[in-house]
C-alpha cells in the first residue's frame, strides 16, 4: 500500500468513526445531558478533598452532598466554587461551573433527602436564563442543532443513554428522556407530538426557556423543599466585578435578573406557599447591599470570579454563623 | 494546549502538516521556518507567560555557543562553564524557589499548565546545556548567524517541549542537517501517524483512566485517611502502570510528530518493566535523560573519582562506579524537583543500582542463569519500582508514609477498605463503557490491561521498527519490519478516533512529566 493511501485511509477511518458517534449522539442525546463526570469516586472521606479532585458533574455533586452532614450548603456556579473556601464539615461548597437552575435544584434536592437536611441553603442566582437568538429558535423547535457540547463526541453519551434505558432505577445512571425514541421515531411514524422530547428538568430548558417558562416551577420546587425540610433558603446575587460594573449592558442584565427573580419570588409567595425565601442582592448596583471589599480589581480572579476573601465577607453578610448557631 | 489535546489533533497538527507538506520542496530553509513558526505558536498557546523567558534563553545560549566555538583554550572552557551555570541557575530558580509569576502574585494564564514553572523547562534547559557542552570540546565547526534558525528549532521543537525526549545536540545536529538537506518521504508521514496514534492511545485510553483509580486513593492518604493493604497496593501498582503509559505515550506522540515532518527524535522507552536488573532498567526508562546524565555527569564523575581513589584497577573502578551512580541518580531525583520525595527517590534509586552492581560483581551473570534467579531479579526490580513510585507520586513524606503503612498492612480498617468496594461497584458495564479519566471502575480494568501490555506486548520501537532512531538499542536480527497495509491504516484511524473521543469526554489531565 502506498503511503498517501495509508494516511488517507487512516484519517478517513478516524473521521468516519467520529462522525458516526457524533450522529448517534445527536440522535440519542442531542442536549449533551450525559456529558459530565458522574462516576467520580466519592466517599465522605473524599468530600473534603473535592476541590483537589476536579469534577464537573451534577450527579457527582448530588452524591457528595447527600453523604455530607454539613449544616450549610453553598450552591451556584464557578463563582461559588472558586469564591468560597470553607470547612466542608460546616459549609459544603457544591458550586459547579456553568451550573443552571436545574443543576442547583438537583443538588439541593439531594441534600434535602438526607436524614438530617441542611439548616441553610445559600444559592447564587443562576445567571444564564437565555440562549443566543439563533439557538433559542432551534430550542423552541425542540432541536438545538449541533452545539459545541455535542461536538464532544463520546462513548459517554451513548452508553449512558442506553444504560439509563436498560436499567431504569437500578443503575447509578439516571434514565433520561430520549429524543430519538420520543421524537424522531414518532415523527417518522407520523405520530409527532405524542412523546414529550425533553422533560422540564433538563438543563436546556433552564438555559433556553424564557423565565416565565421556568422560574415559577423552579422556585416552587425550592419552596416545597423549604417546607419539607425547614431549611432556610437564601438566594443571592453575587458582586459584579469592576469591569462589569462599568459596563452598561452588564449592569442592566444584572438588574433585570434580580428584578425577574424578585418578581417570581413574590408570585410564589402570593401563592401561599408558606416558606419565605430571601433574596439578597450584593451586585454593587444602586440599591444593593454593598461589599466594599469586592470593589478593588485585586479582589477578582479572571473575570467574574471573586476571591475567597470576598466570599468570607459574603458569608458574614448572610449571617451564616448565626445560621450555624441556630 | 498540549500535544494530546483534541484541539491540537483536530486543528493545529493538520494545519502544520498541511503547511509543511505544501512547502516541503521549497528547500531546507522553508521547512525549518514552518516548524519554527509552529513551535513558537505552540509555545505561545500553551504557556504565553513564559515565552519571553524561553526566547531570551534561546538567544543567550546561541550567542554563548557562537562564542564557545570561536574562543580557544581556557577562555572557551570559561564561557562554556559560565553558560552551563547560568542555565542551571535558571532551572534551579524555577524549580527550587518560587517562580517570578508566583512571587508577583499573578494568576496563571489560561493554559493547561497551572503552575509557575514554564512548560517543559527542565527538558528545554538540558538541551541548552547539551548544546554548550557538545560545542565546548572544540570539535564542532564555528557557529554563525545562519545557524540560528536551526538552533532555535532544536531548542523549542514543540513535540519535545512538553516532556522530552531530550535531544543531545551531537545527535540532533545530524538529524536537523538531514532535515535541511532533504524533505521527509511520504512513508515517514504514514509511519509517524501510526506512532502518533499509539502514543495518543497510551496517554488517553490507558494512562488517564488509570488515574481515576490512583488519584482518589492518594487524595485520601493525603487527607489523613488510613489505607487498607488492598487499597495501597492497588494505588501503588496502578501508578506504576499509569506513569509508564503516560510518559511513554507522550514520548511516542513526540516521536510520531517528528517522523511526520521527517525528524528522527530519540527513543525514550524500551519496555522498562521487562528489565531484569536495575542497570537494565536504566537502559530502558527515560533513556534520553539517562543518556544525558551518563554523558555529561556520570562519565566525567567516573573518570574523576577513578583518578583520585586508591586501590587496584578493579577496586578503583568499583568505587568510581558506585560514587558516580549514587551522585548521578541523586541528581536524577533533584532534577524532578526539590520536593523531599523526589530527592529520596533519586537517592533510593542510586542505592538500589549500587546494590545490583555489587551483586553482579559477586555473582557474575552468565547466559545460563537459573529461572529462580531470573525471577528473583525481575521481582526485586518491579518491587523497587513500586516502592519508589509511591515516593514519586506522593506530594509529601507523610502521604508516602501513609501509603507505605497501607502496603505493610499497618493502615488498619476493613481489609478491603472503604474505597475498593466503591471501585468494584462501578466496575460494571457503566464503568466499562464510560471510559473517562474519572471512571475508576474502568480504570481498574484498564490497569489490568496495561499491566499485560507493559509486561508482554512489544514496544513502539519493536512494532514500528524504529531502531534507526538515536538512543534505540541495536536492531535484533529477527525484528519484524513495519509495513503499510489497509488493516494497519484502519487500526491507526480507530486509535485516533477512540483517543479523541476519550479526550473530549471531560477535562484533560496534564501529563505527569509536563510539570518537570
Amino acid at each position: 500500500m502506498r503511503a498517501p493511501a495509508y494516511v488517507a485511509l487512516a484519517v478517513a477511518t478516524a473521521a468516519a468513526i467520529l462522525g458516526a458517534v457524533a450522529a448517534l449522539n445527536l440522535a440519542m442525546d442531542p442536549y449533551s445531558v450525559g456529558l459530565g463526570r458522574w462516576t467520580r469516586l466519592r466517599s465522605a472521606a473524599h468530600d473534603d478533598v473535592a476541590d483537589r479532585v476536579p469534577d464537573a458533574g451534577t450527579a457527582a455533586r448530588a452524591q457528595a452532598v447527600a453523604r455530607s452532614s454539613a449544616p450549610v450548603l453553598l450552591l451556584g456556579t464557578s463563582r461559588t466554587q472558586a469564591g468560597f473556601r470553607t470547612d466542608p464539615g460546616r459549609i459544603f461548597n457544591a458550586g459547579q461551573s456553568a451550573a443552571t437552575m436545574d443543576d442547583v435544584l438537583r443538588v439541593a434536592e439531594a441534600a434535602a433527602a438526607r436524614p438530617v437536611p441542611p439548616a441553610a441553603i445559600l444559592i447564587e442566582l443562576p445567571q444564564a436564563l437565555a440562549l443566543p437568538p439563533v439557538r433559542r429558535r432551534l430550542v423552541t423547535r425542540d432541536w438545538p442543532g449541533p452545539t459545541d457540547r455535542l461536538l464532544a463526541t463520546s462513548t459517554t453519551h451513548v452508553s449512558l443513554h442506553l444504560l439509563g434505558h436498560a436499567s431504569r432505577g437500578r443503575s447509578v445512571v439516571p434514565a433520561r428522556d430520549d429524543f430519538f425514541l420520543d421524537v424522531v421515531v414518532p415523527a417518522a411514524l407520523g405520530r409527532a407530538g405524542e412523546g414529550r422530547a425533553i422533560a422540564p428538568t433538563l438543563p436546556f430548558v433552564a438555559l433556553g426557556g424564557a423565565p416565565r417558562d421556568h422560574l415559577p416551577e423552579a422556585l416552587a420546587r425550592l419552596v416545597r423543599l423549604c417546607v419539607r425540610t425547614g431549611a432556610t433558603i437564601l438566594l443571592y446575587e453575587p458582586p459584579l466585578d469592576p469591569a462589569r460594573l462599568r459596563s452598561g449592558a452588564d449592569r442592566e442584565a444584572a438588574r433585570a435578573r434580580v428584578a425577574t427573580y424578585r418578581l417570581y419570588l413574590r408570585r410564589v409567595a402570593q401563592g401561599g406557599a408558606g416558606c419565605p425565601i430571601a433574596l439578597l442582592d450584593f451586585s454593587g448596583l444602586p440599591g444593593s447591599l454593598r461589599i466594599p471589599e469586592a470593589e478593588p480589581a485585586g479582589a477578582w480572579i479572571y473575570r467574574d470570579h471573586f476571591r475567597p476573601a470576598v466570599g468570607d465577607i459574603l458569608l458574614r453578610r448572610m449571617a451564616v454563623d448565626d445560621l450555624l448557631r441556630s | 494546549m498540549l500535544t494530546y489535546d483534541p484541539k491540537f489533533v483536530a486543528f493545529f497538527l493538520p494545519a502544520l502538516l498541511g503547511a509543511y507538506w505544501l512547502l516541503r520542496n521549497r528547500g531546507g530553509g522553508a521547512r525549518i521556518a514552518v516548524l519554527l513558526a509552529a513551535s513558537a505558536s505552540f509555545y505561545w498557546l500553551a504557556d504565553p507567560r513564559h515565552a519571553p523567558l524561553v526566547a531570551g534563553l534561546v538567544l543567550l545560549n546561541f550567542a554563548a555557543g557562537m562564542a564557545v566555538t570561536r574562543a580557544s583554550g581556557r577562555s572557551r572552557m570559561g564561557i562554556a562553564a559560565g553558560s552551563v551555570l547560568l542555565n542551571v541557575a535558571v532551572l534551579a530558580a524555577y524549580k527550587y524557589a518560587a517562580s517570578p509569576a508566583d512571587l508577583a502574585g499573578a494568576e496563571p494564564a489560561a493554559g493547561l499548565i497551572q503552575t509557575g514553572l514554564p512548560l517543559g523547562l527542565s527538558f528545554f534547559i538540558l538541551k541548552q546545556i547539551s548544546w554548550i557542552a557538545d560545542l565546548a570540546p572544540g570539535e564542532a565547526d564555528p557557529v554563525g548567524a545562519r545557524d540560528m534558525p536551526r538552533f532555535a528549532l532544536y531548542s523549542i521543537f514543540f513535540p519535545q517541549m512538553v516532556a522530552g525526549p531530550i535531544f543531545r545536540y551531537r545527535d540532533a545536529a545530524r538529524e536537523y542537517e538531514a532535515l535541511e538537506k532533504g524533505a521527509a518521504a511520504p512513508a515517514s508521514l504514514a509511519l509517524g501517524l501510526s506512532v502518533f496514534a499509539v502514543g495518543l492511545a497510551k496517554k488517553l485510553l490507558i494512562a488517564d483512566p488509570i488515574g481515576g483509580v490512583v488519584d482518589p486513593i492518594y487524595a485520601a492518604a493525603a487527607a489523613g485517611q488510613a489505607l487498607s493493604a488492598a487499597e495501597a497496593w492497588v494505588a501503588a501498582w496502578c501508578y506504576l502502570i499509569q506513569l509508564y503509559f503516560d510518559f511513554s505515550g507522550i514520548s511516542d506522540i513526540a516521536l510520531g510528530i517528528g517522523l511526520m515532518v521527517g525528524l528522527r527524535l530519540p527513543i525514550n522507552f524500551y519496555s522498562p518493566l521487562k528489565a531484569r536488573s536495575a542497570t537494565e532498567y536504566f537502559d530502558r526508562w527515560h533513556i534520553s535523560l539517562v543518556v544525558f546524565i551518563r554523558t555529561y555527569v556520570y562519565a566525567p564523575l567516573f573518570r574523576w573519582v577513578r583518578r583520585h581513589v586508591g586501590g587496584s584497577a578493579t577496586t578503583r573502578a568499583v568505587k568510581a562506579s558506585a560514587a558516580a551512580t549514587l551522585l548521578s541518580l541523586s541528581l536524577f531525583g533533584w532534577w524532578h524537583g526539590a520536593r523531599p520525595t523526589y530527592v529520596l527517590c533519586g537517592l533510593l534509586g542510586g542505592l538500589i543500582a549500587i546494590a545490583y552492581q555489587l551483586a553482579e560483581l559477586h555473582w557474575p551473570s552468565t547466559g545460563a542463569r537459573g529461572p529462580a534467579r531470573r525471577l528473583f531479579a525481575r521481582v526485586t526490580v518491579i518491587l523497587g519500582l513500586v516502592l519508589i513510585g509511591v515516593l514519586f507520586r506522593s506530594g509529601t513524606l507523610s502521604t508516602a508514609a501513609a501509603v507505605y503503612g497501607g502496603l505493610a498492612g499497618l493502615g488498619g480498617g476493613a481489609p478491603g477498605g472503604p474505597l475498593l468496594p466503591q471501585l468494584a461497584a462501578i466496575s460494571g458495564l457503566d464503568g466499562i463503557l464510560h471510559v473517562a479519566s474519572a471512571a475508576s471502575g474502568a480504570g481498574l480494568l484498564i490497569a489490568a490491561l496495561g499491566t499485560v501490555l507493559a509486561f508482554a506486548a512489544p514496544n513502539t520501537v519493536q512494532i514500528f521498527d524504529l531502531y534507526s532512531h538515536p538512543g534505540a538499542p541495536q536492531r535484533p536480527a529477527a525484528s519484524p519490519v513495519w509495513r503499510l497495509d489497509a488493516a494497519r491504516a484502519a487500526l491507526t484511524g480507530l486509535l485516533i478516533a477512540a483517543a479523541l473521543m476519550q479526550g473530549l469526554n471531560g477535562d484533560l489531565s496534564a501529563t505527569i512529566y509536563a510539570r518537570f
